[in-house]
């Protein structure tokens, strides 16, 4: 395969999972300047191999994921603290739903990692489980079984917090 | 108001499905196209010179033309980051022109960008070439093995520096790594050595105890680093480092500014070879020195 091939097959990948791709590195960062950072990481890595892969797109997306972990394990040793992401755009919300919005982006930092890192890829940016089992390099029973407890768990502590 | 909400069963997954996402303001799909074209371009530079041949000599002409110095990784993915950010300046930027690959297709704005307020130099004689990179960067240890053969090809009065990236305080720290090192003479060594323990070895380096563990690798005591971390020589040069971070208005790693005027980084050039090649052609045109 030569490096034409391959930069061909980048680019159809971008132009039909770019969104997929970034909200996949914003399941890890939770926050926009980093995760454009690592997708446009990745983006230039993988446009210097020498080789393609025998499967790009789930290369790169475990690439846009180790790149993000990295990143966020960098950072945080250097922070005391990391504030909840504030990754959702409230721009056009009522007041009602801001509220709802902020809960949502607290309670969501409670979580485990796994479970706020699958729910962030499967409600913002509709990736199958069988994508996110790939992108994880785990089964995809056992993305489906975060989702559900990471799922349940955010609705029990949004109603904890109405009371 | 009565603000509760009751969910009914799959309605909580849909009301919290249905926000939406802060986007990003870079266009990936355009980026990628803007890398594939000038690698393109690239790979047909050179065939003019090379059409003569017969087929198989034009076949592995084109092979030898596509390779690439950066190591590859075989379906493993690239691990570890700590990019400090890509510069998206030009990421809207047109698609370079059908002569693209030679010299006279580079453009301002396109391959390159000129500085709004240039740095001015203490000789304008004297072409310079500054990079700024960060060890934490994984784009700049892809970057780094290109630059001793490159370096080796310029003119001899052009100065080459290395300045690492300082802001924030995780570079800064780094930063200070960097100047430890060259205080100690160990530039080249620690260089290379801090990168892979980064980003091939995956340590930690954010603790002195770790660090000063790397230094003992490259024959430095616990005490010769630690003097020469605390130093106030070592402190001068990480303070110059931020100035001239602020003076060159450094956003990301890996840059090269040219001549205090030119600035050219990955996302402008197509590529870390093209980078070098671009950093090259400016730096060796006369009109294009520091008055």
């Amino acid at each position: 395969m030569t490096s034409r091939t391959l930069m061909a097959d980048v680019v159809n990948l971008f132009e039909k999972r770019q969104r997929q791709l970034y909200v996949a590195a914003l399941a890890i960062t939770r926050e926009r300047s980093s995760a454009q950072d690592v997708v446009q990481d990745a983006l230039l890595a993988v446009a210097e191999l020498g080789h393609q892969p025998e499967n790009l797109e789930a290369y790169l997306f475990r690439t846009v994921r180790n790149m993000a972990l990295h990143r966020i394990k960098q950072q945080q040793r250097f922070t005391d603290s990391v504030s909840p992401g504030e990754f959702l755009d409230l721009q056009n919300c009522s007041p009602e739903r801001q509220v709802l919005a902020r809960q949502v982006l607290v309670q969501l930092d409670e979580l485990d990692a796994s479970q706020r890192q699958v729910l962030i890829m499967k409600l913002f940016a509709d990736l199958t489980f069988d994508e996110i089992a790939t992108i994880t390099e785990t089964s995809p029973n056992t993305v489906a079984s975060w989702y559900r407890r990471g799922l349940n768990r955010l609705k029990e502590k949004l109603y904890e917090q109405q009371d | 108001m009565n603000s509760r909400i009751d969910w009914e069963a799959d309605d909580f997954e849909r009301d919290v499905g249905s926000f939406a996402i802060v986007e990003p303001d870079v266009d990936y799909s355009s980026l990628a196209r803007r890398l594939a074209s000038r690698r393109r371009s690239g790979i047909w530079s050179g065939w003019p010179a090379i059409a003569s041949l017969g087929a198989g000599l034009v076949l592995a002409a084109v092979v030898a033309l596509n390779l690439q110095v950066l190591p590859t990784q075989l379906d493993s993915p690239a691990m570890d980051t700590g990019s400090v950010g890509l510069e998206t300046a030009d990421a809207q930027s047109a698609v370079p022109s059908a002569n693209a690959g030679s010299a006279t297709a580079y453009e301002a704005g396109t391959h390159y960008r000129e500085l709004a307020r240039p740095i001015a130099g203490d000789d304008p004689s004297i072409a310079s070439l500054v990079i700024f990179f960060g060890y934490p960067c994984y784009p700049c240890y892809q970057f780094n093995p290109l630059l001793g053969d490159w370096q080796a090809g310029l003119p001899e009065s052009a100065s080459v520096e290395q300045i690492p990236a300082t802001w924030n305080e995780e570079l800064r720290h780094y930063a200070r790594i960097f100047y430890t090192a060259e205080s100690l003479d160990l530039t080249d060594q620690a260089h290379t050595r801090i990168y892979a323990a980064l980003h091939d070895d995956r340590q930690e380096l954010t603790e002195l105890p770790a660090v000063a563990a790397l230094f003992l690798e490259l024959g430095v005591s616990g005490p010769a680093f630690l003097a020469a971390y605390g130093s106030s020589e070592v402190e001068a040069r990480l303070q110059r480092a931020i100035q001239a971070n602020q003076d060159y208005q450094v956003q990301a790693t890996p840059a090269i500014y040219v001549n205090g005027r030119y600035v050219v980084t990955p996302s402008s050039a197509g590529g870390f070879s093209q980078m070098l090649d671009i950093a090259s052609y400016l730096v060796l045109q006369p009109v294009n020195r520091r008055r």
